[in-house]
């Protein structure tokens, strides 16, 4: 390897004919250019759909030592560019049946860009390393793998943040060395659940590699127990953790937290999935710093001793409560939940209280809304909403109305999704929304308002009949905002042309998305020139209809419900495409349709933005793009100077934003 | 109102909640106290402290950042730029670098992290031979560097 020089702050100098401003840039400004390289990665999808962010990670900085003697030595001399090192992803073609090709780099190059970035890391920072090893991989060359793992556990003393999805039966053979070496480990992750693998022995497993790490504060745990092992015993530096999230069947984590006092946790997710946790000590406990907790347990056994263990608690930072619990009566539910808030005098901002067979009509709820006036968002899961739709609905001359600060409304209808789904009380639901928005004095002004009452910016819809609530929403416009869509020069809100009926936007959606956006053509895998230009020509008959779309006299807002602008977004940003064996004309063809995609957006522009402005809600319905979607609404606001970026997010796929929570 | 002398001799009077934005300014004053001289900014021109100033008075009445956060080190990575910041720095080449060097003079973090994001997505998907294209940046290895080079970066490039 080449000898490689720090250098200093001095001014940084390049090897010829630069512009002047440049010459005067100070190393340090380009080392902070450049740390802003590593997250040029992005979402990168191969033919199956397989994020390859690391990579590009690291060919950026290659890229930028590539580019002069003086960038080399700046970027090399800037060691926490490099201590982030390349991530080991070791994985087998029987992990990923589905795909043509496995992507299983190869242990000596990963290796060997480890060591590269180690040698420029120095020797004192701390590292930041993840090993992903599928258990395929795992089985096929276990000997590569333990050695280029042994480069990263040498440097166990250095390591600051450690990411490990890796099988249950690969800890011990690699990583057995470094308990008791992790003098510098502030964060873990520790996933065994990327592969349920057949562990080597039946004995019950005890895990005490971390147990010893003075620093360690934040850890998330994912486990799955491998039959035969039937109970797993993770040994952590309990008291100490500030940051904990553990995903894991069941056993005896929690209690072990509990006993353990952890007196400065601020954030807690335990979720549990088939046992349930066991009795704990009814000793009264306060978690002074604790201000996120979130406790799933899903077995359906009784959970009335971790009920009864709520009242052990006092919370009295607690922000952020979510409890989802089965096979407990609601009114011991509710009453023990109001009596913690009441005992640890916390004010609520998110609240999920989650028993999905009770529904909350029961008036203890309502007690607990009422105690928690800066709640911003809730999230409920059972149809049964009218009556608090009705407590919802806000009246500003109230002296003390309930949850005024309401920002996020989630609502889910039939959580199990068996059985018909429900129909949503859209009149009930938009008077909860219209009272916290256009009916708000502030509203029209523009403004923000005060310190206690907030706009409701955002409504999650799961688990509903989504057709009924797409024609119900359209029949509330016409009824409740006709005035509002008049002032704004808007089309009657049922003035739909026949050219584009709901149901004809909703089979437009279908037959864009159908056409797997081409997909294939951007890819390796590239579709037979015949297969190409049927999909093309598919495409073109659509982009006519839209094209011919009176949106002048159409209610855009309807027509935005049904997604039409994200797949259109989705062409108009792919003007210039190359991919090996492309048909001839295929990239004319590509671009013709690219620039058709963005002439509609831009002529459909100012109609949606004028009928955004009559009715100031997007609706995307995630159900009609996929069935595990939930349905969003925003509220529609625009700040000055951000058109660009709102319209942007308008017109960008909902998906990223559906799956959020 | 604070007075402020460019490097070029000319002279502004800025609003102080205006200015403060600039941490180099505002330890400044707080050192000094109220004074009626100007603050000499020998590194700063007037076309710059122009534009300087329109984003401080963008920016104006928005909560300063803590003083001690190293960008470099640790906050937020992504390279979003939020609409109206991007409209800000749609400038030539020479006064984008201006604005780094003023922002860095001036120690007004959140300018100077915008300023380097924005450069950092101008190389955003270039080649090493299209970055020195577009700074004009000489490749001054030797050969027997560019092929040192292009071996250690092979795993990289081949995948």
């Amino acid at each position: 390897m080449e000898e490689e020089r720090a250098i200093g702050g001095d001014k940084g100098h390049h090897g010829g004919p630069i512009r002047s401003c440049l010459a005067y840039v100070p190393n340090e400004i380009w080392q902070q250019i450049f740390s802003f390289a590593q997250t040029w990665a992005e979402i990168w999808h191969d033919d199956n759909e397989i994020a390859l962010p690391e990579v590009l990670e690291y060919r950026n900085l290659a890229t930028i030592c590539a580019v002069s003697r003086s960038w080399r030595q700046i970027a090399i001399g800037h060691r926490s560019l490099w201590t982030s090192l390349p991530k080991l992803v070791v994985s087998a073609e029987e992990d990923f049946p589905w795909r043509s090709r496995a992507r299983a780099r190869d242990g000596q190059d990963a290796k060997r860009w480890i060591q590269l970035f180690l040698s420029r890391a120095g020797g004192s920072l701390p590292l930041t390393c993840g090993v992903t090893i599928y258990p395929g991989g795992w089985a096929q060359d276990q000997g590569a793998i333990q050695d280029v793992v042994k480069v990263l556990t040498d440097q166990s003393h250095r390591w600051g943040t450690v990411t490990l999805h890796i099988p249950q039966e690969s800890i011990a053979p690699l990583l057995s060395c470094i308990e008791g070496k992790l003098p510098m480990l502030s964060t873990l992750v520790l996933d065994t659940t990327l592969g349920a693998a057949v562990p080597d022995s039946s004995d019950d497993y005890r895990l005490n590699l971390f147990l010893q790490a003075p620093k360690l504060r934040t850890a998330s745990i994912a486990w799955i127990f491998s039959e035969p092992i039937t109970n797993v015993e993770i040994n952590l530096p309990w008291s100490q953790l500030e940051r904990l999230s553990l995903k894991v069947p069941g056993g005896s984590l929690y209690k072990d937290l509990i006993e353990a006092q952890p007196v400065d946790l601020k954030e807690l997710w335990y979720s549990a999935s088939e046992a349930s946790v066991p009795p704990i000590p009814p000793t009264p406990i306060i978690f002074p710093k604790l201000e996120h907790i979130s406790v799933s347990l899903e077995s359906d056994e009784d959970e009335a001793s971790f009920i009864d263990h709520l009242d052990q608690l006092t919370l009295p930072a607690l922000t952020q409560f979510s409890l989802r619990v089965q096979g407990v009566h609601p009114d011991a539910f509710y009453a023990k939940v109001l009596s913690l808030i009441q005992r640890s005098g916390c004010s609520l901002e998110t609240l999920y209280l989650g028993p999905c067979d009770v529904p909350t009509t029961n008036p203890v709820y309502f007690d607990i809304l009422a105690l928690s006036p800066r709640l911003t968002a809730i999230k409920v899961k059972h149809p049964e909403i009218s009556e608090l739709l009705r407590k919802l609905v806000l009246d500003p001359a109230s002296p003390k109305p309930l949850l005024p600060a309401l920002q996020r409304l989630e609502l889910r209808g039939n959580p199990s999704r068996r059985g018909p789904q429900a129909r949503v009380d859209v009149n009930a639901l938009m008077r909860v929304v219209r009272s916290r928005t256009l009916d708000l004095p502030q509203y029209s002004t523009g403004g923000e308002t005060g310190c206690v009452l907030k706009l409701l910016d955002t409504v999650i819809i799961g688990s509903y009949d989504m057709r009924l609530l797409h024609d119900d929403l359209t029949l509330w416009e016409s009824q409740e905002l006709r005035d509002r869509f008049q002032k704004y020069g808007s089309p009657d809100p049922l003035a739909f042309p026949s050219a584009m009926t709901p149901e004809h936007a909703e089979r437009t959606v279908e037959k864009l998305r159908e056409n797997d956006y081409l997909r294939p053509l951007f890819s390796s895998k590239s579709a037979s020139e015949e297969e190409f230009f049927e999909k093309a020509a598919g495409i073109i008959r659509l982009l006519d209809e839209l094209e011919a779309l009176d949106v002048e006299n159409t209610n855009t807002s309807a027509l935005l419900r049904s997604g039409l602008l994200s797949p259109l977004d989705y062409y108009a940003s792919r003007k210039e495409v190359a991919a090996p064996n492309m048909p001839q004309g295929a990239r004319e063809v590509i671009h013709a349709i690219s620039t058709r995609a963005k002439q509609i957006l831009n002529r459909w522009r100012p109609f949606i933005l004028r009928d955004l402005a009559a009715c100031p809600y997007v609706w995307k319905f995630g159900d009609w793009c996929g069935p595990w979607l939930p349905t969003k609404m925003k509220r529609w606001h625009v700040r000055p100077g951000e058109e660009g970026t709102s319209w942007h997010g308008l017109i960008s796929d909902a998906s990223s934003e559906a799956y959020d929570r | 109102m604070v007075l402020l002398l460019t490097s070029d001799n000319e002279m502004f009077s800025v609003a102080e909640d205006v200015i403060k934005r600039s941490a180099y300014i505002k330890n400044m004053l707080e050192d000094v106290g109220e004074s009626d001289l100007p603050i000499p900014l020998p590194n700063v021109e007037s076309n710059v402290l122009v534009k300087i100033l329109e984003y401080c008075e963008h920016y104006r009445g928005e909560p300063l950042p803590a003083s001690d956060v190293d960008p470099a080190e640790i906050g937020d990575r992504s390279l979003d730029i939020a609409d109206w910041d991007q409209k800000y720095m749609a400038v030539d080449q020479e006064m984008l670098f201006e604005i780094i060097l003023a922002a860095n003079y001036l120690d007004i973090k959140s300018l100077l992290d915008v300023g380097c994001k924005t450069v950092a997505k101008m190389m955003k998907g270039k080649s090493s031979e299209e970055i020195r294209t577009l700074f004009n940046i000489a490749n001054d290895f030797t050969p027997e560097e560019e092929a040192q080079i292009r071996k250690e970066n092979a795993w990289a490039e081949c995948r």
